[in-house]
């Protein structure tokens, strides 16, 4: 009985001290938001390639399924399925993926821009996923992957204003986008993932495309868009 | 003998810590569906959201509350009352803030737990997501989830209810969500005199005419509103001329395929003795004008070949699917303190 008691002990003691370890370690990935050649501000003037003046006000959208591929090809899973970033929040830049630092090397970087099919049908979601963070529609039901909002004069819209709210899950319209980034790095250093908002404005044509919020063609083209912004930046210790 | 007395306080320590560890966590009380027999199996995971007692309570106060509107005055009990089958009677389009009219009739809340699509055109593809819907929209709660979390976390009584269902005071999207769910799942109508008449018990003898009206049925209606649930919970076509002030084609508008133009979900028949007025835009406030309509229509590719005598006797066996005990069971209704 004694014994048995013991037992219970030990094991509330173990439960305790990894309940607080801080001992895992993990890989920081960072996102470096910017316009071209400069850091990307809220509220400041861009010139894009296709020689718009541009002014963002929001940016925000999901990563989720993040994964590392190992030089071995083993693949490491963020175990949290999604994160909303937003790119005016400068603490959502910063993600951290648990990885066992004696790992071999990690040759690259795979995430989801948006959510899946079946998280979108699976109902109240928690956290990052609660549409408690205006990221869902609820006309028709769906995660919103990506929001794009600023200024340009070139709009016709009313205070010149573009709304891009990128979604929807159901075929032919499926806009989430599969990334895959080439790294080759190891554990111990840090990934830095640049996105370039001047390639995604350079496909774009303001006096026809300045206002979509539905899950369609023009989404899916502006999905497209997206995948271009992203590359890998540098990686240092 | 001092080894074993520091044993004992551990030991006594340890229980108490336990002790402390078990009345922490929430009890609460499973309250699960009681499905009847031959009744296909639920579409909703009750797994991702077991249903207790306190989980309804708190979903039935979020259910009648106005605090859920902008200018707290509208509930989702404003279009969705009880006694009519949860829907709102005798008036074409639904109505909510400021009197502002909607596009389309609400629709009934009954046996929400084997829908797969939700609202006339199936843009809601979850019932936990369903109240997003009326909350977000301009003309009838014109609120956010997020402003509704605020005010749930600053009442003291949501403080509570949401304790007792989830084992902390403070909302969140997702609770208020499955709150909603574990309320509407609840509402199962299977008390009828047909379901009576089915299961051969007390209460449950048609007469000639009621026996005549469900073999009609079986034989030109069941094949969109097929029994026990009287719906597809598919899409239909069902011959409607486009109401050209309204211009609502219906699914098309989700799916933006071609094929769906005017296809609208199928509605269950139950309590229809008190849902009028009846189709997605409320046109016909008579179940003889529905009748008229299905079997005179020339936009259907097969109109129902009815007799006047018949259409009176499939009325008859229409009227056997009220349930006067889903209509009036306390639990459903305004939480009275």
């Amino acid at each position: 009985m004694k014994k048995y008691l013991n037992l219970i002990f030990l094991c509330f003691l173990l439960q305790t001290s990894f309940g607080q370890s801080t001992d895992f370690k993990h890989l920081a990935f960072s996102l470096v938001p910017v316009f071209g050649n400069s850091p990307l501000s809220e509220n400041k003037w861009y010139l894009s390639p296709s020689s718009d003046s541009i002014q963002l006000t929001k940016l925000q959208f999901y990563l989720s399924d993040i994964q590392l591929e190992l030089s071995n090809g083993e693949i490491i899973s963020d175990p949290q399925k999604a994160h909303l970033i937003d790119i005016f929040e400068p603490s959502s830049l910063q993600l951290a993926i648990p990885i066992d630092p004696k790992n071999a090397s990690i040759k690259s970087l795979h995430f989801n821009l948006g959510i899946d099919s079946t998280t979108n049908v699976s109902g109240a979601q928690a956290g990052d996923l609660d549409p408690v963070n205006g990221m869902y529609w609820s006309w028709q039901s769906g995660y919103i992957n990506l929001k794009i909002e600023g200024i340009s004069p070139k709009c016709n819209t009313r205070k010149h204003a573009f709304q891009y709210h990128i979604g929807g899950y159901l075929q032919p319209n499926r806009a989430l986008r599969k990334i895959e980034l080439h790294v080759n790095t190891t554990p111990q250093e840090e990934i830095f993932v640049k996105m370039d908002l001047a390639t995604f404005f350079s496909n774009i044509n303001f006096t026809t495309l300045s206002l979509i919020m539905t899950p369609g063609s023009n989404a899916m083209k502006l999905a497209n868009y997206c995948t271009q912004m992203f590359s890998i930046y540098a990686s240092k210790k | 003998m001092h080894q074993k007395n520091k044993h004992i306080t551990i030991l006594v320590l340890l229980a108490i810590c336990l002790l402390v560890y078990a009345f922490g966590e929430v009890s609460t009380s499973p309250m699960p569906l009681s499905i009847p027999a031959g009744w296909p199996k639920p579409m909703y995971d009750f797994s991702k959201n077991p249903l207790t007692k306190e989980g309804f309570e708190l979903g039935r106060q979020l259910f009648y509350d106005p605090l859920l509107s902008r200018d707290q005055t509208i509930s989702c009990t404003s279009c969705h009352l009880q006694a009519t089958g949860f829907t709102h009677v005798d008036h074409e389009l639904s109505h909510g803030i400021d009197d502002k009219l909607g596009t389309r009739n609400s629709m009934t809340l009954i046996n929400l737990a084997w829908s797969k699509h939700f609202m006339w055109d199936g843009g809601v593809n979850h019932l936990d997501v369903q109240p997003l819907a009326p909350l977000n929209s301009p003309v009838e709660m014109d609120e956010s989830l997020e402003n509704v979390v605020k005010k749930l976390k600053s009442t003291l009584k949501y403080r509570t209810l949401f304790f007792n269902a989830f084992g902390d005071s403070l909302a969140t999207g997702q609770k208020v969500l499955l709150a909603f769910s574990q309320f509407l799942l609840q509402l199962q109508s299977s008390n009828s005199k047909y379901d009576k008449h089915i299961r051969n018990e007390e209460g449950g003898d048609f007469t000639a005419q009621e026996t005549n009206g469900l073999r009609l049925f079986r034989l030109h209606c069941a094949s969109c509103h097929p029994e026990p649930l009287f719906t597809t919970n598919g899409f239909a076509k069902n011959g409607l001329p486009i109401d050209t002030t309204l211009n609502d084609f219906g699914r098309m508008q989700i799916t933006q395929n071609p094929q769906d133009s005017l296809q609208f979900k199928v509605p269950t028949l139950r309590n229809i003795q008190f849902t009028f007025p009846y189709m997605h835009d409320g046109r016909f406030k008579k179940l003889r004008e529905v009748l008229n309509h299905y079997s005179s229509s020339t936009q259907l590719s097969q109109p129902i070949v009815l007799s006047a005598e018949e259409k009176v006797d499939l009325i008859a066996f229409l009227l056997t699917l009220s349930d006067r005990e889903f209509l009036f069971d306390k639990r459903f209704g305004f939480p009275r303190e």
